[in-house]
């Protein structure tokens, strides 16, 4: 595992010195670090962005029938306006027979405060409760880009999700109230961003991005790089002890898609 | 005499370089895609001649490129104050005319009505011939996950009159372990459309025979569409039935099935988001509400929608692209090319047909929102 890992950072860091990078997702497609999201937009043009991302197992979120295996996350994100970012994200644990199609999660993330006008960047992510809850998260975080140089800026980013969730009891648990109600999260088994959560992202001349993070549960790093302006391909080291990635692709909208408008935009 | 004779020359010799002109302009806008190029002179201006150019493009699926591409070719010929407009299905909507980049839009005078009724000609349409995925999939059951449903519609509209068309095609078959559908190769939709404005701003379509989705009858659609406005106002009633192709037959069930539904619809263009609530009657005479909000990019449409019925609630999205490569072969009288309005939904809910309508594609709810003017200028 040490040898690829390490020609996969070295190769990644190299691409990066001549590409241009529009900035870091999370696991779930949201700009962020690799487990925890931020508030600072990643690209001001309308894009819509497919992502595929690789938990190993023992940092696997979904426990499908009591069992966890290694996961893929297929997500969509669309930000329809300025202020707020749609992401929809299809799981799909390996190894685990009858799962359907995989549990699917909606949530939309709320861009409250900006750093131009405000002087810190604030952002809200609500997940209404669906009927897979593993990944559902209610969080609030902070974040503050300060320049250290020319070419290299640093952003802080600090946050807190609700250790509960406003929902409906699991089917089994027989209590004499079954409607909507807060219920801790861990009852459904879902740990993620639960309770204070922190990272720090390096942005290198806005080619390169290199996080480290506190997710409530582990300590992760991360480096990314853009290619060809619209693949994303970024390495996750969880908890300092297994390597992931994941990889994105992003589709500009503000362009015309037709071939009879080349030259004529 | 010689002065009359000569002057008589000159003005000949004048004209014929303009209409030389005229049929360049033409050639050049039927060579990338237009159709039913209608071009007249209406006034001189010191700057030269003001035209009209009545222009329709079946291949792009966003008004304002069309009018904007339809400009950047008459400028380069030289034509650099013409108004054009935009026609649907032969149907003049409106005119537009392009102004330091920003598109300006107008109701056309009657006899610019008169002119273009006139100049209409079915023969000015290519034959477009267009290949259409057809993808039916539902998610979820423990058994098989992914039950899908995957053709190909070879499809054409053929337009046999102003706002008249008879669409027909052939669907290939390539999978099915979604329903008993044969694997044969079979007759595609079938139907005849027409479409008509009523008077300014107010417009109806009338079809009649097998729409997609697998049902087949009438369908009705009125729409209030002031197309500078933002609020837009619609109804449609259709009676339709159920039909599908077993193994080497078609099926037929009775047509039974009202679907009657009012739809109000208002768009913010700066941020170029219509709102939409649909209420009334749906396919299986299931009542209740859906409401959309669907956001306009270039060339892509994207929706999310909620619907709460007598059947039970649902949520989901969907989306309108173009396909690639788009124009695959195009002649003077021909062109085969992707379906450039691709349209493809997504439900939550898998459990019966909760608010669900046919032929969306087709509707002009959905055909008209992109012609608003307020958006041209936004994108």
């Amino acid at each position: 595992m040490r040898f690829p890992a390490k020609f996969i950072l070295i190769s990644i860091v190299s691409l990066s010195c001549f590409t241009s990078a529009y900035g870091q997702i999370n696991f779930l497609g949201k700009p962020g670090l690799i487990r925890i999201p931020k508030p600072s937009f990643i690209d001001k043009r309308d894009n819509i962005q497919f992502q595929a991302s690789y938990l190993p197992v023992e940092y696997a979120i979904n426990n499908f029938m009591n069992r966890k295996s290694n996961e893929f996350f297929y997500s969509v994100q669309l930000r329809p306006l300025s202020w707020v970012a749609v992401n929809f994200v299809l799981t799909r644990p390996t190894d685990i027979p009858r799962i359907g199609i995989g549990d699917r999660h909606l949530d939309f993330q709320f861009f409250i405060l900006n750093q131009k006008k405000y002087g810190i960047n604030l952002s809200a992510i609500f997940s209404p409760a669906l009927a897979a809850s593993f990944i559902d998260h209610n969080s609030i975080f902070i974040s503050r880009i300060m320049d250290i140089s020319n070419s290299i800026s640093i952003e802080p980013v600090l946050g807190y999700g609700l250790e509960v969730n406003f929902r409906e009891p699991p089917k089994k648990s027989q209590l004499d109230d079954m409607g909507y109600q807060w219920i801790a999260k861990s009852v459904f088994g879902n740990y993620y961003l639960s309770g204070f959560f922190g990272g720090l992202q390096v942005n290198l001349k806005d080619k390169a991005f290199f996080s480290a993070e506190y997710d409530t549960q582990y300590i992760n790093l991360g480096v990314s790089a853009t290619i060809f302006k619209k693949i994303g391909l970024q390495v996750n080291y969880f908890d300092l002890k297994t390597i992931s990635g994941q990889i994105s692709y992003k589709v500009y909208l503000d362009k015309s898609l037709k071939r009879d408008m080349k030259g004529y935009e | 005499m010689n002065k009359l004779l000569l002057s008589i020359i000159f003005l000949f010799s004048c004209t014929s370089a303009i209409a030389q002109d005229v049929a360049e302009l033409k050639a050049a806008l039927y060579a990338v895609g237009f159709e039913q190029v209608l071009i007249f002179p209406m006034r001189s201006t010191s700057k030269g001649i003001v035209y009209m150019t009545g222009v329709e493009h079946r291949g792009i699926n966003n008004p304002a490129e069309v009018v904007r591409l339809a400009n950047s070719i008459s400028q380069e010929l030289g034509f650099n104050q013409n108004k054009f407009v935009l026609l649907y299905k032969g149907q003049a909507l409106f005119e537009s005319t392009i102004e330091h980049q920003s598109i300006r839009t107008a109701d056309f005078s009657d006899t610019d009505a008169m002119d273009l009724f006139r100049k209409f000609s079915v023969s000015k349409y290519r034959i477009n011939v267009v290949i259409d995925p057809d993808i039916q999939i539902r998610f979820g059951y423990f058994e098989n996950p992914i039950q899908s449903k995957i053709g190909v519609l070879i499809g054409s509209d053929i337009i046999l009159a102003r706002g008249l068309s008879l669409f027909t095609g052939l669907m290939i078959p390539i999978q099915n372990d979604l329903d008993s559908e044969s694997n044969q190769l079979k007759l595609g939709p079938t139907f005849f459309e027409y479409f008509t404005p009523l008077a300014k701003n107010h417009y109806t379509q009338l079809s009649v025979g097998l729409f997609h989705n697998n049902r087949y009858g009438l369908d009705f659609e009125y729409r209030f569409f002031p197309y500078d406005g933002r609020l837009s106002l619609g109804f449609r009633y259709a009676k339709t039935g159920f039909y599908y192709f077993p193994d080497k037959s078609i099926f037929f069930d009775s047509v039974t099935d009202d679907l009657i539904l009012g739809n109000v619809e208002f768009l913010f263009p700066k941020e170029r988001i219509s709102v939409s609530l649909d209420f009334g009657q749906f396919l299986a005479r299931d009542q209740g509400v859906r409401f959309f909000f669907i956001k306009q990019y270039k060339n892509i449409e994207i929706g999310f929608f909620s619907s709460a019925t007598k059947l039970g609630n649902t949520s989901g999205f969907n989306f309108t692209i173009p396909l690639v490569p788009g124009k695959l072969i195009r002649s003077k009288s021909f062109e085969l090319r992707t379906n450039d309005s691709f349209r493809w939904e997504y439900s939550y809910s898998n459990e019966g047909a909760i608010g669900r309508d046919f032929n969306a594609t087709r509707s002009i709810k959905n055909n008209l929102r992109r012609f608003n003017s307020n958006l041209f200028n936004n994108y």
